[in-house]
């Protein structure tokens, strides 16, 4: 008998949830397995996973995996990330490039910039919850507010004008649809390509702004690279945070006892937000690397410079070695470590401005809409399952 | 307690700061890091280690003047982080 006869065969990846609010069922065996093992991906190259929460964590700060989407064994997990990859923002950099990358945009997300824009966006979620209550029932959730809310929250970072504001919302909720044509990308890239020339050629006070008249006015950066990044803040903090908004609501839903703790003490928000970040884990897949030298991760597994790596962060933070009743949904939790914003110098810029908007948006709809309930039932409803971002169709409610 | 900051390697995710107000600031120029005291008080003793623990790239060191502590820098009680120090006085 040879090797390869007995090899157990390689498992295809990305792997699906059973149920929604749980990580693909492989996950749990996995962590109790070993530290790494191996995936077939959708290109068919084969590349690891990393399933616990300790190796995770210590794998995303450690200098032998790169982000650089150019170097071979790269894991892609789609034909669309592989086309993003061919501009060089700091989302594909490595230490000690991207530091300085990355440095331009913090300014614009600091915890007194990200304050700045409570007021918005609460009258934002105030409108939209007037509209919802004094139209028809049942409503699909997901249009009416999950994707209203990160527009304009995105909106108000990138500095559109008031003027262009509806257009930008039409473009960015035509491309949340099932199979948005061709057309609105292009579209959308005009709009921003306008956008990004209005700032450099009058740099007001906003993160563009800036950026236009430090970086590209002295070449550091070019336009192009600063239509790119624009493009990606949007890509990368909007479709991530209405899936919160829609799945997190849900979640609310399936745990009425703490809804109504909620709604009786609103002060337990941030955490119960942090919770539900940790329990739904909706965007593991953005933390893909490569090996750039071999790491030992002890048990008889070396990956091997040149091979790619998924950390799997929704397994990690459902590891019972970093959290007690890892499967238990509980806003009382106090640790603070999860992984759902990734970990290392890549973990999301935006993290401050996603709670944000998901604290406002569950307090006040909570508050607003005490009779909430699903209008259909829970088996009906449409889960992203293919997707590499989870998330669900539509969320029609009743109240 | 004493702690530290590493502004250079400091990627602004405000984790810190989130945890800690008291101790843990933003500069306003350029998003990093700042430190409000590097001895903190008893009462953002406990925050401090939590912030030291999420930080993501591990900007925050911890020294402990007690012995006893398994992990100065660690928060609820696991993962030691190598850049940690622990030692006695
Ligand atoms: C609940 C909502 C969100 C989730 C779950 C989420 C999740 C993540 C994760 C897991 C990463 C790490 C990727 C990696 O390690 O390669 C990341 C990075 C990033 N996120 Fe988010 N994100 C959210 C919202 C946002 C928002 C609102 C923005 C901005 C408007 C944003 C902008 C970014 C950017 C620019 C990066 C790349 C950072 C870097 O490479 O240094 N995200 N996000
Ligand atoms: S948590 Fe770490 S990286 Fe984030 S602001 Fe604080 S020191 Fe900097």
């Amino acid at each position: 008998m040879t090797i390869e006869a007995t090899a157990p065969p390689v498992p295809d990846f990305p792997m699906r949830r059973g149920c929604p609010f749980d990580p693909p069922p492989q996950y749990g065996p996995m962590r109790e397995d070993g530290p790494a093992f191996r995936v077939r991906l959708p290109d068919t190259t084969i590349a690891w996973v990393v399933p616990r929460y300790d190796d995770v964590r210590r794998l995303l700060v450690d200098p032998r995996i790169s982000s650089d989407r150019t170097r071979p064994g790269y894991p892609f997990l789609t034909e669309d990330s592989r086309y993003l990859s061919k501009v060089r923002v700091f989302v594909g950099m490595d230490p000690p490039e991207h530091g300085p990358h990355r440095r331009m945009f913090i300014p614009g997300f600091t915890a007194r910039r990200i304050k700045a824009l409570r007021p918005a966006i609460e009258e934002n979620v105030t409108q939209r919850l007037a509209e919802l209550a004094a139209g028809p029932r049942p409503a699909d959730l997901v249009t009416a507010l999950a994707l209203p809310v990160p527009t304009l929250a995105i909106a108000q970072l990138l500095g559109v004008p008031d003027e262009d504001y509806t257009r930008f919302a039409a473009l960015t909720g035509g491309l949340m649809t099932e199979n948005p044509p061709r057309e609105l990308f292009d579209e959308l890239l005009a709009f921003v390509r306008a956008l990004v020339s209005a700032k450099c050629a009058e740099p007001g006070d906003d993160m563009l702004g800036r950026i236009a008249a430090e970086q590209v006015a002295t070449g550091a950066m070019s336009v192009h690279e600063l239509v790119v990044m624009a493009l990606l803040l949007l890509f990368a903090g909007y479709e991530t945070t209405a899936n919160m908004i829609a799945l997190g609501t849900l979640t609310l839903l399936q745990h009425p006892e703490q809804l109504a703790e909620l709604r009786a003490d609103p002060s337990l928000m941030p955490a119960a937000v942090d919770e539900m970040l940790r329990y739904l884990s909706i965007a593991e897949l953005a933390t893909c690397r490569t090996a750039v030298a071999d790491i030992d991760l002890g048990e008889g597994v070396v990956i091997r410079a040149g091979e790619g790596v998924i950390p799997l962060g929704a397994s990690a933070n459902r590891d019972p070695a970093a959290f007690e009743r890892p499967d238990e949904f509980d806003i009382h939790r106090t640790e603070r470590h999860h992984l759902a914003f990734g970990y290392g110098p890549h973990q999301c810029i935006g993290a401050n401005l996603a709670r944000l908007e998901l604290e406002i948006v569950f307090t006040s709809l909570i508050r607003d809409f005490p009779g909430l309930r699903l209008a259909v039932p829970f088996g009906e409803l449409r889960f992203k399952r293919d997707a590499n971002l989870f998330g669900v169709h539509e969320l029609p409610v009743t109240w | 307690m004493r702690v530290s900051v590493d502004t250079g390697r400091c990627v602004g995710a405000a984790q810190c700061s989130r945890v800690e107000p008291e101790l843990f600031d933003q500069d306003d120029d350029e998003g990093v890091v700042l430190l409000l005291t590097p001895h903190p008080p008893a009462s953002l003793q406990a925050g401090a280690r939590t912030a030291a623990d999420i930080c993501p790239v591990r900007a925050i060191t911890i020294e402990e003047p007690t012995a006893g502590f398994e992990s100065a820098s660690s928060g609820p009680g696991h993962h030691p982080t190598s850049d940690s120090h622990v030692h006695c006085q």
